[in-house]
């Protein structure tokens, strides 16, 4: 199984787009978000990443990362590296949103990492009207 | 080749939306017949989470169905089972 791991500098938007997604799958993914400062402002929390991550690809066979700008994306390079585990992780360069929503879907079918990383990102190019 | 082009009424309370589209592209993604769904003057991949989405499709509402490939039969029943689904 895979897990999917929203990272925002909105502990709100984590939290929705966590709520939003399971809503849509039930099983087969597992599907955490972490948002904002550990004081609750707006921000991410490094170290809470670090360790969310090392779970994750603990009880995992890989977590796939979708971020939303910046620092989210800093911390989770850093975390892949500190953890030195590359091999369990990608990091989704696709629209947060979107991106999750597909991750988890596909993710929960059963698909591979490198299959749920391409297809989150292909939301990119995909027209909403 | 099977071809079959169906038109059916959303029953699903739920509409097309979050829970019933993500079940019907997980469910849907294990049968090998393309899969498109008419809405309007829209066509759209029944396969893609995005789409289904995007149509906003709620209860009531008229799509049209049409699936092509081998096994097009259990990808309607799949599709039907999905739209017409009614748990109350």
């Amino acid at each position: 199984m895979l897990s999917v791991l929203i990272l925002s500098h909105s502990p709100d938007i984590a939290k929705g787009l966590k709520k939003m997604c399971l809503q849509m799958v039930s099983d087969g993914v597992i599907i955490d978000a972490i948002g904002g400062t550990r004081d609750g402002s707006l921000g991410i929390d490094a170290e809470l990443v670090l360790t969310k991550l090392k779970e994750m690809t603990a009880e995992s066979d890989g977590v796939v990362i979708l971020g939303d700008i910046g620092s989210t994306i800093m911390a989770a390079k850093n975390a892949i590296n500190m953890l030195g585990i590359s091999e369990k992780v990608r990091i989704a360069d696709a629209p947060l949103v979107e991106g999750a929503l597909v991750a988890a879907i596909e993710a929960s079918i059963g698909s591979s990492i490198e299959e749920v990383v391409r297809k989150a990102e292909k939301v990119k190019f995909v027209s909403k009207l | 080749m099977v071809k079959i082009v169906k038109r059916i009424i959303v029953t699903n309370p739920e509409g097309l939306h979050a829970r019933p589209a993500g079940k019907l592209v997980k469910l849907l993604s294990g049968v090998k017949s393309s899969v498109i769904i008419k809405y309007g003057d829209k066509e759209i991949n029944a396969k893609s989470i995005l789409s289904i989405m995007a149509l906003g499709i709620n209860p009531g509402e008229e799509i049209e169905i049409m699936i092509e490939g081998e096994d097009a039969e259990s990808a309607l029943k799949i599709v039907e089972g999905v739209v017409c689904e009614n748990e109350n």
